[in-house]
Formats: C-alpha cells, sequence, structure tokens
C-alpha cells in the first residue's frame, strides 16, 4: 500500500503527513516534546525580533536598555518576560524530548543521523541560553561570560581563538558584547531553525515509531 | 500497518499548542525575569551561574577547571552524541542505564547547587 | 557521438565546478578564522594611570573604572590586577576582614594577595608601576612584577 502522500510530493506534505501509523499519533506516546520545543522556538522567534528594536548590544548600552525594556516601554516587559520563559520552557521541552526518545529506543537504525541532529539542536539550544543570559548585561553576566572565556582557553590550540569568536572581550562587570549578540540574535537561531526543519523532514522519512 | 487520518494529530496539537501557550504567558505574566545588579553598582560578593549551569558551577567548586568545565562536559556531549552506537554495542538495557545514570547524577549536582548557592547561604 | 561527447564534458564541468567550490571553501578558512578572530578593534588598553596618588594610603585602594588596586606602604607603591586567578572573575578587597574574596567559586585572599581558601591557585597579579616626573603614577597591566617589588 503506497501512502497518498507519495502522489503530492510538495514540501509540506513530507513535513506533515496526511496519514499517520496507527498509534503514533498518542499524546501519551511523545507527550508533543519535540512539537513543543519548536512552538517555543517560534516564540522566541517573535518575541527576540521584537526586542531586537529596542535592546543595546555592547558593554555600557546593554543593561540600560535591558532596564528600558523592563520599565519605561510599553509591552517591553512582558516581552522580556515571555522571551526568558519561552527559553527555559524550550531548553527543559528539548530535554525532556531526548529522554522520550531515548525511552521509546527512537535512535535505532535507520534514525541515527536524526538522533545526531537532534543531539546537536541540544547543545545549540544551550548556548542560546546562555548568550541570552549573557545579553542581560549585569553584573552576574560579566562574572558568566568571563569564567566562560576562561574555561574556553583552557582548551589547547584552538581554545583562545575560539573564545575570541564566540565571545569577543566581555568586560568583567557586564557581559554583552556585538559578538554574542550577532551569535544568539542570528547565527545560532539560523543554525537552528535549518537543522529543525531537517530534523522533522527526517521523522517523516525515516517512519514514525510504534509504540510500546 | 494500520493508517489513521492525520487530522486527529493535527487537532490534539493545536490543544496542546494552545495550553502551552496560555501556561508560558501566565508563567511571564506571574515571574517576572530577573534584571541582575547593575554593571555600575559596587562589585557583588556573590554571583550566581543561570540554573542550567548549576551542576557546571558546583563542579567548578571542587575540581580543576580543565575536568569539570572541559572534560566532563565534553564526555557528557559525545556520550549522548555516540548512544545509538554505544547501545548497540554494549545493549539498549544497560545504555538506558548508563543515559539515566546521567540524568541522575546532572539533577543531584542541580540540586546541590540549589542547596549551596540559593537556600543555604 | 555528440550525446557521449557532451556528457563527458558536462561531467568535467560538473567536476571542475565541485573542485572549485571545495578549493574555495578551503582557502576561505584561514581568513575567515583570522577575520572573526580578530582583536584589532579592540579598546582596552594595558595602561592605567592615576593623576593624582595623594590619597592612596596603606588600604588597598580601587583606581576608578579599572581592574587596578594600589596601595602605598614603607617602602613605596605596589598595584594588582583584581583578577581572580581560578577563572578570572573580579575580586575586591573587603577592609573590615581584610580579604580579597572573589563572587563566582568562592575563593578568598589574603592581605597581600595570596591564596587563602577556595580554588584559586595563584596569588593575584601584581603589575609594574611608573612614576611620572609630576608624580602621577601610570600601571603597566601587561608587565607582571614580584609581590615585594615597590616604587618610590
Amino acid at each position: 500500500m503506497t501512502p497518498k502522500v507519495s502522489k503530492q510530493a510538495n514540501f509540506f506534505t513530507h513535513l506533515r503527513a496526511h496519514t499517520l501509523p496507527a498509534g503514533a499519533d498518542s499524546v501519551w506516546y511523545t507527550f508533543c516534546l519535540g512539537g513543543l520545543s519548536f512552538l517555543s522556538f517560534v516564540v522566541l522567534l517573535i518575541t527576540g525580533l521584537l526586542l531586537m528594536f529596542h535592546y543595546q548590544p555592547g558593554e555600557s548600552g546593554a543593561y540600560p536598555s535591558l532596564l528600558n525594556l523592563a520599565s519605561v516601554i510599553p509591552y517591553g516587559a512582558v516581552l522580556r518576560d515571555l522571551h526568558y520563559w519561552a527559553g527555559q520552557i524550550m531548553v527543559v521541552t528539548v530535554l525532556l524530548h531526548m529522554v522520550r526518545v531515548v525511552w521509546t529506543h527512537s535512535y535505532r537504525p535507520p534514525r541515527e543521523l536524526n538522533w545526531l541532529i537532534g543531539v546537536s539542536l541540544l547543545v545549540l539550544t544551550v548556548v542560546l541560553d546562555f548568550t541570552g543570559y549573557l545579553l542581560r548585561g549585569s553584573q552576574e553576566c560579566g562574572a558568566a561570560a568571563t569564567v566562560a572565556v576562561h574555561i574556553l582557553q583552557l582548551v589547547p590550540g584552538v581554545g583562545p581563538g575560539l573564545a575570541q569568536m564566540l565571545f569577543g572581550q566581555p568586560a568583567v562587570l557586564s557581559g554583552s558584547t556585538l559578538i554574542i549578540y550577532v551569535w544568539h540574535c542570528v547565527a545560532l537561531p539560523g543554525a537552528v531553525f535549518n537543522l529543525q526543519v531537517y530534523h522533522f523532514w527526517r521523522v517523516r522519512r525515516d517512519g514514525c515509531v510504534r509504540p510500546l | 500497518m494500520d493508517r489513521v487520518p492525520g487530522r486527529q494529530l493535527w487537532q490534539k496539537e493545536g490543544i496542546a499548542s494552545v495550553l502551552f501557550l496560555a501556561a508560558t504567558i501566565i508563567l511571564a505574566l506571574m515571574l517576572p525575569a530577573a534584571v541582575g545588579t547593575s554593571p555600575q553598582a559596587p562589585a557583588a560578593t556573590h554571583t550566581i551561574a543561570p540554573w542550567i549551569f548549576g551542576p557546571i558551577q558546583v563542579l567548578l567548586l571542587y575540581l580543576p577547571p580543565w575536568l569539570g568545565a572541559v572534560l566532563l562536559p565534553l564526555a557528557a556531549i559525545i556520550f549522548l552524541l555516540g548512544y545509538p552506537w554505544i547501545s548497540k554495542a554494549i545493549g539498549s538495557a544497560a545504555a538506558r542505564g548508563l543515559f539515566f545514570s546521567l540524568l541522575v547524577v546532572s539533577a543531584l549536582l542541580l540540586l546541590w547547587f540549589m542547596v549551596k548557592e540559593y537556600w543555604w547561604r | 557521438m555528440d550525446a557521449a561527447d557532451g556528457r563527458i564534458s558536462r561531467r568535467l564541468l560538473l567536476r571542475l565546478g565541485w573542485f572549485s567550490l571545495l578549493s574555495a571553501g578551503v582557502l576561505s578558512l584561514w581568513p575567515l578564522t583570522e577575520y572573526l578572530t580578530s582583536q584589532a578593534d579592540s579598546t582596552q588598553s594595558a595602561m592605567i594611570t592615576v593623576q593624582d596618588p595623594s590619597m592612596i594610603g596603606k588600604i588597598w585602594f580601587h583606581v576608578p573604572a579599572s581592574r587596578v588596586w594600589v596601595k602605598k606602604d614603607a617602602t613605596g607603591y605596589t598595584a594588582l590586577v583584581a583578577t581572580c586567578t581560578h577563572l578570572g572573575c573580579e575580586v575586591t578587597f573587603k577592609p573590615a576582614e581584610k580579604k580579597w574574596l572573589c563572587p563566582c567559586h568562592g575563593s578568598a585572599y589574603d592581605e597581600e594577595g595570596r591564596p587563602a581558601a577556595g580554588p584559586a591557585p595563584k596569588a593575584l597579579q601584581r603589575v609594574a608601576i611608573h612614576k611620572e616626573a609630576n608624580g602621577a603614577l601610570i600601571i603597566n597591566t601587561a608587565q607582571n612584577v614580584a609581590m615585594d617589588a615597590r616604587t618610590l
């Protein structure tokens, strides 16, 4: 039996099936954790884009612009709170999604490649969470950025270059730099988005896992 | 293999999305995100890492940085990346045991961090 | 025959295309790394100036907007950089406890900057002071000196 979907080989029907194996649609099977991670990501994209209109990266500008967002700009505080909580939730749902995948053995052949992409997405999500925290530009963020730079510099050979590439030279009492801003707002979300789309497409291609 | 229409899944996902968005909005309205200490203020005497990095901050208190913050996290990531192959080599029950041990150890370190940095101080 | 010729030249073209794409990628790796790791636009200077050192006494004095602290004892001026030797956080001197405390991982140093508690491996770094003719102190944070070095 050829599923109907092969006749309409457009991109979205590849991403989203018209039919799927019985039982694979059970909420108690996947807990929607992958989908909820993507939903948080969409919330983060929207709120993050809006925050960019008022946020100022850099040692001296970051913290004042953050205070402006949190206090005087209409809806600035709620946008920031949404961005913060969607970020925390995304880390948790991505992690739980991985636990679910281990639990249902969904990493087994032919899904190894998708597992690797999933782990990369987990790592990138954590890095996004960290860079977002640094952009706050408070003293605590300065300390965190300084510690991260010193830790990266411990890596033999590539360490110092890598630290400069990822963080620049964060001030010890601020933590926000233009370089971190570009990673957090452009490069990392772009990478995550592309990996996610490929991740979903592979789920369709490799087929759903039957419930236990 | 039986197949069911995708529409059922779409409906369930729709309901889950609405509930999830509502929960996120309620959380954001009730618990504002922290702003931290101003860089202009006198230097803080104690700073705490964001919660997901709690386990690493605890490790840094007791282990040399190259071990606690480079080697151990790197080993954990490599273990996760290699999981499908590790599972094939040592059996899925043993691999699952290792995976959940890693989770439990991280959770314990997080708890340790919480006790030490938030409640105890 | 035409078709065969066409296929060969097309295949050759395709290979040439792949090859040039690959070599362009490899050749751009080093310039890209140099571009991304460049610190040429850094504004941080190693030199810190104290125009009027009259307020510097026996207790560590924090030079504003820097990580440098200076004090003066019987033998002269000495300066240190308040950067924790563990992972680089900014330490502060607590006159009441006569200790340097690090906010990140709980390292503590004694009044002279020798490690007293926590994971800090080394003493806080002393740096060179140069005294100008007009009395101003110029502190070179890039030049390390021993703990007992003094500038009169």
